[in-house]
């Protein structure tokens, strides 16, 4: 699991991130993006598949404009919520939509190639 | 009231540009119409290419040749996307352009308009970064950004895509940034880590084998003269890259040459026999290194001094990875080699590597009469050019022969696509080189099919009198995918070879230029003197037999011991 900073500049920065994992044939399982600041600062966690290549992808996407860093969310679970469409949490029947919320303890983050910081939680 | 071209116009004046290579149209008209006043002036050069691709392509001849970035420009749709090729070919090969393309207006962006192309969506993934200018406001900062972004760290192309409006609207104040401002980008570092240092020092003092494999970072660092001092001080033969090549003087005593796929044979053998190897702005692309199992197998030690510290995490398990600036590190290194004292007595190992040289030599100077032959004929035109002549190339077997025979004396005098591998990139590259250059001679090493791919802006080299020297090896056929054919597909040759059109003299002479048929050695060396003396484009065709193979090479996903440096179809 991953959470990426990134600018927004416009709507590519999303299609940035994507073509990382993309061109290296990584899979994405979900993604979960929102701005969390008025000059354009924006938070997306994402769930990868871990493969050969999913390393690689992970340093490439660090050394790319408008990524500020990238964090490896490790030793992490995800509990999952499923929302009717009243917007309540339903634990069984008819859904309209699912949310992942990442549980982690530790944070690794990278920038521009390098780990800047290790983090327990 | 300055408008967004004129405040284009004069950001890129602030940056240093000289010359925009490019073709104008709808979209990107205003920024022409301001262009106007610096070009009368003299301020500005602007070169019409015959096509967007040779644009780029000259742009990065002229970054290449020069140290700084190229520019050039596209109108929206056909041109833009015309430059794509120069641009992946730019960005593979880490080299600084500019791009300015037009854009429709903002008010119809998304809608289909005429000649509208989504250039953010095209180029995000051949740049280093692409940005469209949304306001008039954005643009000296963009301006300077952009420049930042492609000089800084691993150098590559951006691209400034800006709708028409924004050019044609007027802005009272415009406020000039002193300095880049590009939030979520940070140049790589350069880490000067004493311990790292110390370790890489003693690892290369108490190597039996030591090994300098050279990349285009060192190109860009300026780092050669280091290279060369730690050289001689721990007596390390030097390898190199294929673009490498454009960083050592080939007469140095301890340069090799460029080992890989097509590269000289006692480079392959010394870096696989070596014990301890030291890389310099380069990676492991798989152009040099053919199977990383063959290079690990070796249980060599590693260093990597690179610019980009993800490279030394890629393909082989490193030793000691050192990232930043190659001439910075070398520095140090050298520094700490001095201190730690005498290294082991090399002269077996260089007796050893000498040995490679001799005997691989027998292989590489063949004669054959009535033929030209490829490194005849590139020792032909060495000798009849200044030491300090730039070179570029076009893609295919001639570019595989100067890999193996062009002998670079100065740094920064040899430069080709590497990395993508682009055919037509020879001519266009080379009178961007000329420009960045205008003392040197330039000439540009081609094929006949390779040069076909953009030969059409001759007509551009003549119109603007930028004297380049197009040598057309020319064999009517797509050598290197016949020879593929040929040797390792059953000898089934199709859609490569060519009829006779067209004739290379009259092809030059309808564009003005100087064309040359030479038939012998002493008539190419006679038609580059003349040419360097008439100082006009010129093109010579060289005939090179169909037949002649572009050796040595391996079969297709082969090791660097599979290497085939004889004639396979000839027997033992």
């Amino acid at each position: 699991m991953l959470r990426v900073t990134v600018y927004y500049r416009d709507s590519s920065i999303l299609e940035k991130v994507i073509s990382t994992f993309r061109k290296l044939w990584v899979d994405i399982d979900w993604m979960n993006v929102r701005k969390t600041s008025d000059d354009g600062l924006y938070e997306i966690y994402m769930g990868v598949r871990d493969n050969k290549n999913t390393y690689i992808a992970i340093l490439n996407l660090s050394k790319t404009v408008d990524v500020e860093k990238v964090e490896v969310l490790e030793n992490a679970r995800l509990v999952e919520y499923k929302f009717n469409e009243k917007g309540e949490v339903v634990k069984e029947g008819k859904y309209t939509m699912v949310v992942y919320v990442p549980v982690f303890s530790k944070v690794t983050s990278y920038s521009w190639g390098e780990v800047v910081g290790e983090n327990i939680h | 009231m300055p408008s967004g071209a004129r405040i284009l116009v004069d950001s890129l004046k602030r940056e240093g540009v000289k010359v925009v290579f490019g073709i104008p149209g709808l979209w990107n008209m205003p920024f022409y119409d301001e262009l106007f006043y610096d070009i009368q002036n003299g301020e500005i050069r602007h070169v019409l290419m015959r096509h967007e691709q040779a644009a780029a392509h000259a742009a990065d001849g002229y970054a290449r040749a020069s140290g700084v970035p190229g520019v050039c420009t596209a109108t929206s749709g056909p041109g833009a996307t015309n430059l794509v090729t120069g641009f992946i070919t730019a960005y593979w090969d880490s080299s600084p352009i500019i791009g300015i393309t037009g854009q429709v207006v903002r008010s119809v962006i998304g809608k289909m308009a005429f000649q509208e192309s989504d250039n953010p969506g095209i180029f995000k993934d051949v740049t280093k970064y692409v940005v469209q200018i949304k306001d008039i406001h954005e643009i000296p900062q963009w301006v300077k950004n952009a420049f930042y972004i492609a000089t800084t760290g691993r150098p590559g192309p951006v691209l400034i895509d800006i709708p028409r409006d924004v050019q044609v609207e007027k802005v009272e104040n415009i406020e000039w940034p002193e300095k880049p401002s590009v939030r979520g980008y940070k140049p790589f570092k350069t880490v000067i880590d004493p311990v790292k240092i110390k370790k890489a020092a003693e690892m290369l003092l108490n190597a039996e084998k030591p090994i300098i494999l050279v990349g285009t970072g060192v190109v860009w660092s300026g780092a050669t003269p280091e290279v060369l001092k730690l050289a001689e001080l721990l007596g390390s033969p030097i390898i190199s890259t294929l673009p490498g090549k454009s960083a050592i003087p080939h007469d140095h005593p301890l340069y090799v040459g460029p080992m890989g796929y097509y590269g000289r044979v006692e480079a392959s053998m010394a870096a696989l026999e070596s014990d301890v190897m030291l890389v310099v702005g380069a990676r492991f692309s798989d152009r040099t290194v053919t199977s990383y199992d063959e290079l690990v197998e070796t249980r060599k030690k590693f260093i990597m001094v690179n610019v980009d510290p993800t490279d030394a995490e890629r393909t082989i398990k490193v030793d000691v990875a050192m990232p930043g600036d190659a001439k910075i590190i070398l520095r140090e290194l050298i520094d700490a080699v001095a201190k730690l004292g005498s290294t082991k007595d090399h002269t077996a190992w260089q007796k050893r590597v000498k040995e490679l040289k001799e005997y691989y030599a027998q292989f590489y100077y063949y004669d054959e009469p009535n033929k030209m032959k490829p490194w005849k004929v590139l020792k032909t035109i060495r000798n009849a050019i200044p030491r300090d002549a730039i070179v570029t190339t076009g893609v295919g077997q001639h570019q595989m022969w100067s890999e193996v025979f062009w002998e670079v004396l100065e740094p920064r005098t040899f430069i080709s696509s590497t990395g993508m591998g682009t055919m037509g990139f020879g001519l266009p590259a080379a009178m961007g080189a000329k420009l960045a250059r205008p003392d040197k001679v330039v000439v540009d090493l081609d094929g006949d099919g390779s040069f076909m791919m953009t030969g059409n802006n001759l007509a551009t080299a003549v119109d603007e009198h930028i004297p380049v020297i197009s040598v057309i090896f020319d064999n009517r056929t797509l050598g290197l995918v016949r020879q593929v054919q040929d040797l390792f597909q059953s000898k089934r040759i199709v859609g490569v070879d060519y009829g006779p059109s067209p004739d290379f003299v009259k092809y030059a002479e309808a564009f003005g230029a100087l064309g040359f048929n030479a038939t012998s050695y002493e008539e190419l060396e006679k038609s580059i003197k003349t040419a360097i003396k008439e100082d006009m484009p010129a093109v010579i065709r060289v005939p090179i037999d169909k037949e002649e193979l572009a050796l040595p090479t391996l079969p297709p996903g082969g090791r660097l011991k599979q290497v085939i440096v004889r004639d396979p179809r000839k027997g033992a």
